[in-house]
């Protein structure tokens, strides 16, 4: 009699852990750009971030790890120039996908070389401008514009609430025509971009004004942002 | 209007997180608390960051909006701490 409630209790925590078990929810992303490549993926419950890779499938002889979450992001800097490299993604505890890309002599700036990477058409109209508008056409709100400078403005040397909601709507330009990483909210439509020369970060509302504009101190701050990593269209010439 | 979950200002404009998860990066213009940022980026929880108000004497924070003529800071946070207060158990006999 116990053993049978042994095998029942047994068979419940096997259903259960197989009720848990980490699964990808779609494939991951790989973007390359140049020697460095960010590969992203969602998983159908939050586990730890871990990656490897190596030059063959059988030696993935580096790794990074990152925070617990549902979207995953991991960069991969300083590779060799085109050179095919073997990656696996997953947690601590279980690998979920292996694959392969190619690194490429050229930047996403320069001549594209961008796989596997979505393209939005998402102009906001305030980017047909050639010159910079004024803060009350680029912030979001501009009765939050002074505590934001106050708060962040020393992190770009602004010397106004003015000159601080300009360069925050440049970063913004520069996005779309330097190619920084960007993810879109899916949500509320939201932009996140991120400078990783830099480290500057800004969020921007679906029409394109800016919600805030500062560096983070926390290196990992761009991984633990949620949203899908896409691509703005270079600007249109005026 | 959404509340501040750590001074309880009514008047916030967005929710302190989208539903992805995300920050607003709204700076609540009672204790200056920047969701998305610090909490995300400076890692402060929101009872660290109330007790910091609280001991720094409840002041309205923001220069670049004006302190509500009718604003009570004990009021307002009364209404967010009541609602994070447990009701107490009741003995059983
Ligand atoms: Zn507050």
């Amino acid at each position: 009699m116990r053993n049978s409630v042994y095998f029942f209790i047994f068979g419940l925590t096997c259903l259960c852990l197989n009720a848990w078990a980490v699964e990808l929810v779609e494939p991951p992303r790989v973007q390359v750009d140049g020697i460095s490549v960010t590969i992203s993926w969602k998983t159908n419950v939050e586990c730890g971030t871990r990656a490897s890779y190596g030059l063959s499938p059988d030696k993935f002889d580096q790794r990074i790890d990152g925070p617990v979450s549902l979207l995953h992001v991991v960069r991969l800097e300083k590779l060799q120039k085109d050179t095919q490299y073997f990656y696996r993604v997953g947690s601590a505890k279980v690998w979920l996908h292996t694959g392969n890309f190619t690194t490429s002599t050229e930047t996403r700036s320069g001549s594209e070389k961008v796989r596997e990477q979505k393209t939005i058409p998402s102009t906001p109209p305030l980017a047909l401008k050639s010159k910079t508008p004024p803060a009350r056409e680029t912030w979001g709100n501009i009765n939050t514009l002074q505590d934001h400078y106050d708060r962040h403005g020393q992190d770009f040397k602004a010397i106004s609430p003015e000159d601080y909601a300009r360069q925050a709507w440049e970063f913004l330009q520069r996005a779309k025509t330097e190619g920084l990483a960007v993810k879109q909210d899916e949500s509320d439509g939201s932009l996140r971009v991120y400078d990783f020369k830099t480290r500057a970060f800004a969020a921007y509302n679906r029409n394109g004004t800016t919600k805030t504009y500062f560096k983070p101190s926390s290196s990992d701050y761009w991984q633990r942002q949620p949203g899908k990593v896409v691509r703005l269209m270079p600007q249109s010439s005026p | 209007m959404h509340s501040c979950p750590i001074c309880g200002y009514p008047k916030l404009q967005e929710s302190p997180r989208s539903i992805s998860g995300g920050g607003s990066y709204e700076i609540c213009p009672s204790c200056s608390f920047q969701f998305g940022v610090d909490d995300d980026d400076k890692g402060c929880t929101f009872i660290q960051w109330r007790k910091a108000w609280v001991a720094n004497g409840m002041k309205w924070s923001s220069k670049g909006q004006r302190e509500p003529k009718d604003w009570d800071a004990v009021k307002q946070l009364a209404t967010v701490v009541k609602k994070k207060t447990p009701a107490k158990k009741r003995s059983k006999k």
